[in-house]
Parts: structure tokens; C-alpha cells; sequence
């Protein structure tokens, strides 16, 4: 299943300060940079684990490799990550399927896993892989103006996976 | 700042000029493809219109032209419905994030929509590159004051907190600015110099505005607007109270603001 999933932008905490020119001020993301919503799903077709991030606009996407497993689709004019694809086949997941489903009104995603050979290693390995390579993206200074945003936002969605995962086993 | 009953009157007399355009030049190119002998035999009340018309043919190519100048000049007006609308939102952009402060004057806190322009002429005449012009703004006061902001190609240069938001592509929040007005000129320099460099403009342009009357902002929070994911303007919210932006529903409301400002910008013309 592929639902989209509201982010609550209230929790990602992108502010930060900095020094411009000598002036102390807040700095935060452009609303435009942060993802309105994300949903994961494994692509049979692909043989990938796929997160997809969805914002305010829509832009052509340019596909770019980022290390041997993972790859990234961004806007063509802003750089933004829409979408990461992980070759999990690659790291002997067979079969994964993510559900994101919406919990009540408070806009906090629940995010279940849903797949007999699924185990919560597997998972966490390919979500930590999706996030440092983000993170070295930021550390490396090849940086998107949302990277912060999408490190957040897989942030928010994993401590929800971990959730989920524990279901699945009890 | 657009006056929507006048751009309504231009957009709409555009519109019946084009039409009668089309009309008179569509008239000359099928004269310009009748037959004269079939209309002498058969319409011979229209042998003189089409004689007359015949020695205007070459006019059809300039009203083609004009017609589609004209085009150009409507869209980049835009439709009088999207900026009524544009402005609504402004308004309730306002009120939600001033909340607190809405007994205050319309004029205390205002939200301001600017575009950024590449190439324009400031008072028709003096040509301007990289400026973020005042397209629209909340409420019904100071809708005459149009205060340009220097966002060239060089962001070094930008001038102004809506020049610095459109340099970084982010959204910027100043609160605490000193409280000057046209006494502190005098009184205190240092003030003017502080409040200059912390809105990241010249301190001359602070002095000619608290010599004309107006009154300084003491917050500011912006944040870029984009139109097909391509850079449009800034969105600049201020205020004369210190902290009033010190407010959580600046950053839950604006996605309803963004969403709304750039489906409307996209049906501009």
C-alpha cells in the first residue's frame, strides 16, 4: 500500500541561528523545502525500497546515483529530494512492503511494516543507509536546501517504524 | 501596490480593445481574400466597402502584432479575480498570525507580497535590474507605499530583509529591533545605525523614511515564494511590536498561505 502520509512540520524543528552580515536571526527552511507528506513502499519492478517525499510543487525529476545501493531523484530546478530508492535485494531483503497509514487527527504518522520475511534489522539498516546518506549530503556540503528537512522528516518516520515494528513481532 | 478596481478597468478594457482588434483585422485579411469579381456580380452593395478595406490590408499585419502585445500586457497584469483573491488570503494570513494583536491599527502589522522583477522601469523611465517590487498587501491602509528592495544577480548586494530572504532561499526571523522614530535622528545615531544594519540596509534610506513620516518596524519573518518550482518573490510579514512574531502559527499557517499563493500565481494570466 502506498498511502501518503502527513508530516507534522511542527516537530522536525529546522530553526536555527545564525550570523548573517553581523545580524543574529532565526533560520528555518523556505515552506517549499520541507515535504509535505512521505510514504514508502518496496517496488517489485525495481527490486528497491522506496521513500517518496511529496511538497507544496511538482517539478521534473533528474535521477542521480548516490553510492552503490542508493539513489536519489531530485527536482531539476530546485535540487530537492523527491524520492530514495535503496537496492534491498542487494541486502538480502527479499520481499518489504510499507504501509503508512495516519493516526487520528494529530497529524503524528504510524507506520507499519507489513511483510512475512520483513525483520526489523533489515529495516533498520535500510532506513539508517537512507538517513547517513542524507546526513553526508549535508556533512559534505553537496547539500540540497532540504536535507535538513528530509534528514527530519526520516527522523519523524522512524521512530514511528520502530513502533510498528514491535507490533509486528509481539 | 495593485489597485484591484483598476486593474479590473485595465484588464477588462485589454480585453474588449483585443476583441475589436481581432474583429478589424480578421475583416481586412478577408478582403485581402475575396474575389472582387464575384462580389460585383454577386454583393454589389459591398464592391465600395471592400475597395475601402482592400487599400488597409497591410494594417492587418500591425493589429496581428498589436494583438498580441496586448496578450502579453494581460497576462502580465493578471486576472483581477486572482489578485482580489491573493489579497484575501493576505488579509487572513494576517489575521491569524497577528491574532493577539487584533484590536492594533490596520497599518501595525502587514503582510507584504513581493515580486522579484529581473528588469523593470522605476517610475517609467529609470531602468532597474534585480528588485523585489510590492505586488500586494494586507489590509486597506499604506497601499500606496511601494518600497523596492536590491536583489540582483549578486546576493552580496540584496538589500533589506526581503532581499536577504530571496538571496538565501530560506525563512528569516528578526525580532527586538530598536525603536526609533523621527527624534532619535538626533537624539540617537547609534539607534539608526543599529537598526540599519540589522535590516541589512542603508542607514541614509532609514533617515529619509523617519524624515518623511514613517514609522520603523521593529519584527520581521519572510519567506520565499516559488511558481513552477522556479523563484518568484518574497513574502514579508511586519510588525511594529518587538515579538509579535514570536508565534507558532507563522510556521503551521504558512502552508495553507504557500499552497493557496502559488496554485493562484500559476493562474495569474
Amino acid at each position: 500500500m502506498k498511502h501518503w502520509v502527513p508530516i507534522n512540520q511542527g516537530t522536525l524543528d529546522l530553526g536555527r541561528d545564525e550570523t548573517i552580515r553581523g545580524v543574529h536571526v532565526r533560520v528555518s527552511s523556505s515552506p517549499y523545502d520541507i515535504p509535505r507528506a512521505i510514504r514508502g513502499y518496496y517496488c517489485d519492478d525495481l527490486g528497491k525500497f522506496v521513500i517518496e517525499f511529496r511538497y507544496i510543487e511538482d517539478e521534473p525529476l533528474t535521477k542521480i546515483k548516490a553510492d552503490d545501493f542508493t539513489w536519489f531523484e531530485k527536482g531539476s530546478f530546485t535540487g530537492r529530494i523527491y524520492k530514495i530508492s535503496i537496492d534491498v535485494d542487494e541486502a538480502s531483503a527479499e520481499q518489504v512492503s510499507l504501509v503508512v497509514e495516519e493516526h487520528n487527527h494529530d497529524d503524528v504518522s504510524r507506520v507499519i511494516v507489513d511483510s512475512p520475511m520483513a525483520s526489523t534489522a533489515i529495516f533498520e539498516n535500510t532506513f539508517e543507509r537512507m538517513r547517513n546518506t542524507v546526513d553526508n549530503l549535508i556533512k559534505s556540503k553537496r547539500e540540497t536546501d532540504n536535507s535538513r528537512a528530509i534528514s527530519a522528516a526520516l527522523g519523524q518516520s522512524h521512530e514511528s517504524l520502530k513502533e510498528s515494528f514491535q507490533k509486528i513481532e509481539n | 501596490m495593485k489597485s484591484t478596481s483598476k486593474i479590473n478597468w485595465v484588464f477588462r478594457g485589454i480585453y474588449y480593445l483585443q476583441a475589436l482588434l481581432i474583429a478589424v483585422a480578421s475583416s481586412l485579411a478577408g478582403a485581402s481574400q475575396a474575389d472582387p469579381a464575384w462580389i460585383a456580380e454577386h454583393a454589389e452593395l459591398f464592391v465600395k466597402p471592400h475597395h475601402f478595406l482592400l487599400q488597409w490590408v497591410w494594417l492587418a499585419w500591425i493589429l496581428t502584432l498589436l494583438i498580441g502585445v496586448l496578450e502579453i500586457v494581460r497576462r502580465k497584469i493578471g486576472s483581477p479575480w486572482v489578485w482580489q483573491c491573493i489579497h484575501d488570503i493576505l488579509d487572513a494570513y494576517k489575521e491569524k498570525v497577528f491574532e493577539d494583536s487584533r484590536f492594533d491599527r490596520d497599518n501595525h502589522h502587514r503582510v507584504t507580497l513581493f515580486q522579484h522583477k529581473k528588469f523593470t522601469l522605476k517610475w517609467w523611465f529609470i531602468p532597474k535590474r534585480g528588485w523585489l517590487v510590492p505586488v500586494e498587501r494586507s489590509g486597506w491602509t499604506n497601499r500606496k507605499r511601494r518600497t523596492w528592495f536590491r536583489a540582483p544577480d549578486d546576493a552580496d548586494k540584496a538589500e533589506g530583509i526581503a532581499g536577504m530572504i530571496w538571496a538565501m532561499g530560506k525563512t528569516l526571523t528578526v525580532e527586538d529591533l530598536p525603536e526609533i522614530n523621527k527624534k532619535t535622528i538626533i537624539m540617537d545615531r547609534d539607534a539608526i545605525a543599529n537598526y540599519a544594519k540589522q535590516t541589512w540596509v542603508r542607514e541614509n534610506w532609514v533617515r529619509n523614511r523617519l524624515n518623511k513620516g514613517y514609522c520603523a518596524e521593529r519584527s520581521f519573518c519572510g519567506f520565499p515564494i516559488e511558481n513552477k518550482g522556479k523563484p518568484w518573490g518574497v513574502l514579508v510579514l511586519s510588525s511594529r511590536s518587538p515579538e509579535a512574531l514570536a508565534n507558532e502559527s507563522i510556521e503551521v499557517f504558512d502552508d495553507f498561505v504557500v499552497t493557496a499563493l502559488s496554485s493562484l500565481l500559476e493562474r495569474k494570466a
